[in-house]
């Protein structure tokens, strides 16, 4: 559960419904074969090996397979990562605030970060995961009445089916119009205009219902982005080696707690898109003209549910968000204490330093996390907060996976070459991002790269193609690492455990307490 | 509007990826999910149960739960 509810957070259930409410149930891909396949071969293939080799962190584990750059370059990223998905969660909090109570977007960001905040820094992970049990089942319960009100709204699902099949009918009556007119100032939004005058086919009926959609949908989830993009890339990234994640299963006591902290995790996922994708349905079928789709579940929270439920709603909305927030908090202390301070002092470091640093991190993460969720606020036309936070990690974890993967299951991959690939692969996903801005494009006189809203899938394919290659090919080409890195493959059944430098480091410690 | 050779490559991947029928896109979907359960199902006992003395309880079999949530896929992606 503290797996699932370190997931699902706030940015989740304004997000995944808000994209619903845009994109339709095409989103849910993101809760099932974006999670459950991967969970599954997580928990039986790569959670066990990494659990015996008696790792903290996966840069921790990037370093005795290849070199202390790579674990720099990735621990870097992860802090990145963190910081800015933190102000991602307080934008989702304080769009719910603003919808429920009225209150300003400042106000809600401040408090929300104040009240995390104070609670991470003092409970530590153990209050971490003991809330998450808590707050994943009151999340679950209020989403869960979220769905069940709306539908008796809307006087069952049959209704919800027919009312989003008129929708769909009048957009797509819409769109054919729009796509025949000039645009009346092709130079404020150049992308979405040129994306819809592209020919793409007709959306059938009931498209906003189905999970499968074609190549040149108008959404961000055309099947070869959601099949090799998410299936086989980000989501794996996001399960095998997301810190955040997998401190929970390499903080278990056994191996076999590791490994069923995954596969219940994945059973439970796969009722997550019925509370939280859903709502965002409901809301279309009830509010199709709400405009901003991140305030679709807000609105649907504020109209129909009655003033007490609400009150539980809001419960549940403010346990999912402490959950995730609290658990990144966590994992930039834990990177930070071990990937930078413990690895670059020479001197032990006593328990009392780790600590303040901790709070150190927390501190300025979650000032950070402030930072961005204004700078976000002041987009004028935002993607919606989902397709920011899925794009953040689009940048790295192609490239991310590759190495990691090659690490554990090929011995020739090298640490020179790991260093290069990695560059290589994050200045691609950049590059490719760069490239698609209109005001890039237009400048260079290019078309558009892609021609979906949003690629975020298809930057991630690519940097971890470009990866791949660039690391197979240069491991080849320079020399092999030492056994003591090419041994930490998942082949090796008895995988060396720490080296020396850490062990030594860590028993003086041990000594110091 | 310029096209370079990225535009050429992406519209190469494009038209080709457009080629295939939905239908034959689902059974991918469900393809992969199946080579996931091939492979759960065939795992040893020894590595989806508790490691401890004395045979373990039916529920404790972790491959049992696995499977479980690999064929609520498989229906998920069969019916949407």
């Amino acid at each position: 559960m503290s797996l699932v509810a370190t997931d699902i957070g706030g940015t989740d259930i304004i997000g995944v419904g808000g994209a619903a409410y845009k994109h339709g149930l095409a989103v849910a891909n993101f809760e099932w074969i974006g999670c459950v396949p991967a969970m599954i071969i997580g928990a039986f293939f790569f959670v066990p090996f990494l659990y015996r080799t008696g790792i903290y962190t996966i840069p921790e584990y990037l370093e005795r397979r290849y070199n202390v750059t790579v674990r720099t370059i990735m621990a870097t990223c992860w802090l990145i990562f963190m910081a800015c998905n933190l102000g991602i969660m307080l934008l989702a909090s304080a769009k719910m605030m603003q919808s429920l109570f009225g209150w300003e977007m400042w106000f809600s960001i401040i408090l929300m970060a104040t009240l995390v905040g104070f609670y991470t820094s003092f409970g530590g992970l153990a209050a971490v995961v003991y809330t998450d049990v808590l707050q994943c089942v009151i999340l679950i319960g209020g989403c869960l009445l979220l769905v069940f009100c709306g539908l008796y709204e809307l006087g069952g699902i049959e209704n919800l089916k027919s009312r989003l099949q008129a929708r769909q009918m009048q957009q797509s009556a819409l769109n054919s119009n729009a796509s025949t007119q000039t645009p009346s100032n092709p130079a404020i939004f150049p992308s979405t205009k040129e994306i819809k005058s592209l020919p793409s086919s007709p959306p059938t009926p009931d498209s906003h219902l189905h999970l499968i959609l074609p190549v040149d949908t108008p959404t961000p989830f055309p099947w070869p982005g959601i099949l090799f993009g998410l299936a086989l890339i980000l989501s794996p990234a996001y399960w095998i080696g997301n810190q955040a994640i997998i401190q929970r299963s390499l903080g278990s006591k056994s191996e076999f707690e590791a490994k069923a902290s995954y596969v219940w995790g994945a059973l439970l996922k796969n009722i997550i898109p019925i509370v939280i994708a859903v709502p965002g349905l409901i809301a279309l079928a009830l509010y199709p003209d709400i405009g901003d789709g991140d305030l679709a579940i807000p609105t649907l929270v504020t109209r129909i549910l009655p003033s007490g439920i609400r009150g539980i709603f809001f419960a549940a909305f403010l346990a999912a968000m402490m959950s995730s927030v609290d658990s990144y908090l966590n994992s930039a202390s834990t990177i930070v204490s071990y990937d930078f301070l413990k690895r670059f002092s020479k001197t032990a470091i006593s328990e009392t330093r780790i600590l303040t640093l901790g709070r150190l991190t927390t501190m300025a993460c979650m000032t950070w996390g402030v930072i961005f969720a204004f700078l976000l606020t002041t987009l004028k036309e935002g993607s919606g907060i989902y397709a920011i936070f899925q794009t953040l990690m689009a940048f790295f974890q192609g490239p991310a996976l590759a190495i990691l993967l090659t690490g554990m299951m090929w011995r020739r991959a090298n640490g020179q070459a790991a260093v290069i690939a990695l560059i290589l692969g994050i200045s691609t996903s950049v590059t490719l991002y760069a490239l698609n801005q209109p005001m890039i494009y237009s400048s260079l006189g290019w078309k558009p790269l892609f021609q979906i809203q949003e690629p975020f899938l298809y930057f991630s394919i690519w940097a971890f193609l470009v990866t791949l290659s660039t690391l197979f090919t240069l491991s080849l080409i320079f020399p092999a690492d030492d056994p003591t890195k090419t041994d930490l493959v998942i082949w090796n059944k008895n995988p060396p455990t720490k080296p020396a430098f850490i062990q030594q480091n860590q028993n003086s410690q041990d000594t110091e307490k | 509007m310029k096209e370079t050779i990225l535009h050429q490559i992406g519209e190469i991947v494009r038209s080709t990826l457009q080629w295939i029928p939905l239908n034959v896109v689902r059974f991918l979907f469900l393809g992969l999910i199946t080579v996931v359960l091939i492979l759960v199902l065939r795992l040893p006992i020894a590595e989806t149960t508790p490691d401890k003395p004395g045979k373990s309880r039916w529920d404790e079999n972790l491959k049992l739960w696995a499977a479980l949530a690999l064929v609520l896929q498989l229906l998920i992606y069969w019916f949407l």
